[in-house]
C-alpha cells in the first residue's frame, strides 16, 4: 500500500507540473505572449512578440489560404524586426493552428477581413500597440489589400506592407502558367526529367481553367521550378517553441480553407479581383515583389497595382529583390529587414 | 544393512506410486472450496496517466490523467484444471462499464476534459495477466488554454471563457498484471494504445493515438 501511496503521488505530481508550468521567460525587454481572439464561434490564436515597449506592431497577415503565422516566427527576418517592434502573429480561421467548426459560409474574403480587424484593435487595446501596421504575404497580401478597401479599416492602420499580394487571382493565374510553360520547355530542351515535364505540360493543356485542386498541382510545379523559393541558400531560421497543435488539425484546416474560400458567395479563384476597387487605398503602402515569383508574376501585377491605388505614399522599388521569387522577406531577408525599419520609422 | 537399505528404497518407491496415483474425490470439498474469483463482487478504481502522442518531428507528448471506476456488469469464470483439483485454476471473463473522467494538456494550444461511459471487456488469466479491449463513446470539451478576449458591441474587449463542445468515439487495448489474483494484493497495473476520434472540427473527425498507464485499486468481495 505504501508503494501505491508513492505511485498516486508521483503520477499526480507529474499531471500537476505539466499544467502548470510556464514558458520561458522571453530575453530582457521581449515579450512573448499567447491569447485567443474570439470572433462568433471561432477562436484565432494570436502569439504577441518582440520589444515589450514599442508603442509599435506589425499584425503579419499570413498566406495559403489555410497557412499559418505561428510557424513563420522562426524565419530569421522576424528576429531582428522583434528587436525594435512587437510583432503579432495570427492564424486565420480555418488556417494553421486555430480550432472550430465554422459554416463553410463563413470561410470568405469577408469574414477573414472582419477577423482581421478583430485582431488590429485587440492589438491597439490588448497588445498596447496604438500605432499598427499590417504585413500581408500572398493570400495574406490579398486578405490585407481587401481589408484595406474599407477607409474604417485604414484609419486604423498607420502602414500596410504588401509583399506579393494576391489581389486579382482571375489574371494572375494565367499569367503564373505563361511563366511556367517556358521555364519546362527549357527543361525538356536539355533533356532534364522529359516524361515528368511532358506529363506537367498535358498537366496544363487539360486544365485551361484551374480549380482549387488543380491550382495545387500548379503550385508543386511552380516550386520545383523555384518560383516560390529561388534563393535558398540565403533562407535561415531559428528555433522557436510552438502550441502543442493537434497536427489531424493543422492538415484539416489546409484543406478546408483552400477547398472553401469565397469572395462574394463565389469560388475565389474565378471571381477575385480588386482592380477596379484599389484606388480606395490612401494609405502608406509599401509594395515588395520578388524578381523571379512563379506563383504571382511580378511582371504586369506589381506595375497595375501601382498605378490604380490612390495612395500618394507608396514605397517601391523594382530594382530591388532580384534574387527572390514569392517569399521575398525569407530569401533577402537583410534587405528587407532594412526596408521595413525605414518604412515604419517613417511612417510611425 | 543392505536387506535394510533395500527396504527402505522399495518402501519409497511404493509410497510414491501410491500417492502420484491417488485422486481426490471430485467435488467432495466443493463447497468447502472457494477458489478465488469464481464467487465474488468485484470493482475497479484506476488512475491512469495519458500521453496523447502527436506523430511528427520531433514526437510530441502532451500529458493527461484520467479516472476511472469499473463496475463489473457480467462475469463468466472458467476453471481449469490445476496441479491439484482443490486448487484449480479460474481464468475471469468479464464485461465492465467504466465511467472514465480525465484531461489532456495542450500547452498554448487547449485543455480537453472528457467523460467517457467505457465498455470494457477484460480476460484475465490465472497467473493474474490480463488483457482488456475497451470500447468508447463520450464527451469532450476542449477549453482554450490561454486568455481569450472578445470584442463587445462598443468596440472594447472583454476576457472570456471560451471551449468546444466535442463527441469522442474510439477504442483502447491494454495489458496488465492483477495482483490480487494470485498474490492477495488489491492493486493491478496496466499500460495501453488509445485511439479515438473527437467531432467536430471543420465538421470532421479529429484522431488522436495515446498511450496509457495506470494503476488500480481492485475491490474483491465474497458473495454470501
Amino acid at each position: 500500500m505504501k508503494n501505491l501511496k508513492i505511485y498516486f503521488i508521483l503520477l499526480l505530481s507529474a499531471a500537476s507540473i505539466t499544467a502548470c508550468s510556464p514558458d520561458p521567460k522571453p530575453d530582457g525587454d521581449q515579450i512573448d505572449n499567447y491569447y485567443f481572439v474570439k470572433v462568433g464561434n471561432v477562436a484565432l490564436p494570436v502569439r504577441v512578440c518582440g520589444n515589450i515597449n514599442s508603442d509599435i506592431a506589425i499584425v503579419f497577415v499570413h498566406g495559403g489560404s489555410g497557412g499559418t503565422a505561428q510557424l513563420e516566427r522562426a524565419n530569421i527576418y522576424w528576429k531582428e524586426i522583434e528587436k525594435y517592434y512587437k510583432v503579432v502573429y495570427y492564424d486565420q480561421r480555418a488556417s494553421g493552428f486555430t480550432q472550430g467548426n465554422p459554416s463553410t459560409s463563413s470561410i470568405s474574403i469577408e469574414q477573414f477581413s472582419e477577423d482581421l480587424d478583430n485582431i488590429v484593435d485587440f492589438t491597439k487595446q490588448i497588445a498596447k500597440a496604438p500605432k499598427v501596421f499590417i504585413h500581408g504575404v500572398s493570400f495574406g497580401g490579398a486578405l490585407a489589400t481587401y481589408y484595406l478597401l474599407d477607409t474604417a479599416h485604414q484609419n486604423k492602420l498607420n502602414g500596410a506592407i504588401l509583399e506579393a499580394p494576391g489581389y486579382d487571382f482571375i489574371n494572375s493565374i494565367p499569367l503564373s502558367v505563361q511563366m511556367t510553360l517556358p521555364k519546362i520547355d527549357s527543361l525538356i530542351a536539355i533533356g532534364k526529367d522529359v516524361n515528368f515535364w511532358n506529363n506537367a505540360k498535358q498537366f496544363y493543356a487539360a486544365h485551361p481553367t484551374m480549380t482549387v485542386e488543380d491550382f495545387a498541382q500548379h503550385e508543386k510545379y511552380v516550386g520545383q521550378l523555384g518560383g516560390l523559393i529561388s534563393n535558398t541558400s540565403n533562407v535561415q531560421t531559428r528555433n522557436i517553441s510552438l502550441p502543442k497543435v493537434e497536427l489531424a488539425v493543422v492538415v484539416s484546416n489546409s484543406n478546408y480553407a483552400s477547398t472553401n474560400l469565397s469572395y462574394k458567395g463565389q469560388p475565389i479563384f474565378s471571381n477575385f479581383d480588386l482592380t477596379a476597387e484599389l484606388n480606395k487605398i490612401k494609405l502608406p503602402i509599401m509594395l515588395v515583389w520578388g524578381e523571379k515569383d512563379g506563383i504571382l508574376p511580378k511582371n504586369n501585377l506589381a506595375q497595375k497595382f501601382i498605378s490604380n491605388v490612390s495612395s500618394t505614399d507608396i514605397t517601391y522599388d523594382p530594382t530591388k529583390y532580384l534574387l527572390s521569387a514569392h517569399l521575398t522577406h525569407i530569401e533577402e531577408w537583410q534587405q528587407f529587414n532594412v526596408d521595413t525599419k525605414a518604412f515604419i520609422e517613417a511612417h510611425k | 544393512m543392505k536387506k535394510q537399505l533395500t527396504s527402505l528404497l522399495l518402501f519409497l518407491f511404493f509410497a510414491l506410486i501410491t500417492i502420484s496415483n491417488a485422486n481426490a474425490q471430485e467435488d467432495k470439498y466443493k463447497d468447502i472450496i472457494k477458489p478465488e474469483g469464481i464467487k465474488n463482487k468485484k470493482y475497479i478504481a484506476t488512475l491512469t496517466g495519458i500521453g496523447d502522442v502527436e506523430l511528427m518531428k520531433p514526437v510530441n507528448v502532451n500529458l493527461g490523467m484520467s479516472v476511472s471506476a469499473g463496475f463489473r456488469l457480467l462475469y463468466k469464470p472458467k476453471l481449469k484444471n490445476g496441479k491439484s483439483t482443490y486448487s484449480p485454476k479460474v481464468v475471469e471473463r468479464e464485461i465492465y462499464v467504466k465511467p472514465t473522467f480525465g484531461y489532456i494538456y495542450r500547452k498554448r494550444y487547449n485543455t480537453a476534459f472528457f467523460f467517457i461511459p467505457e465498455l470494457a471487456y477484460r480476460h484475465t488469466l490465472a497467473r493474474g495477466m490480463f488483457i482488456e479491449l475497451n470500447f468508447d463513446a463520450g464527451y469532450m470539451y476542449t477549453k482554450m488554454n490561454a486568455p481569450t478576449y472578445e470584442r463587445q458591441d462598443d468596440g472594447s474587449f472583454k476576457k472570456v471563457t471560451f471551449g468546444y463542445h466535442n463527441a469522442i468515439l474510439g477504442g483502447k487495448i491494454i495489458g496488465g498484471y492483477d495482483f490480487s489474483k494470485k498474490h492477495k494484493m488489491p492493486i493491478a497495473i496496466n499500460f495501453g494504445v488509445n485511439v479515438f476520434y473527437r467531432y467536430p472540427n471543420n465538421k470532421k473527425w479529429v484522431r488522436h493515438v495515446a498511450l496509457e498507464m495506470g494503476i488500480s485499486y481492485v475491490f474483491r468481495k465474497i458473495k454470501e
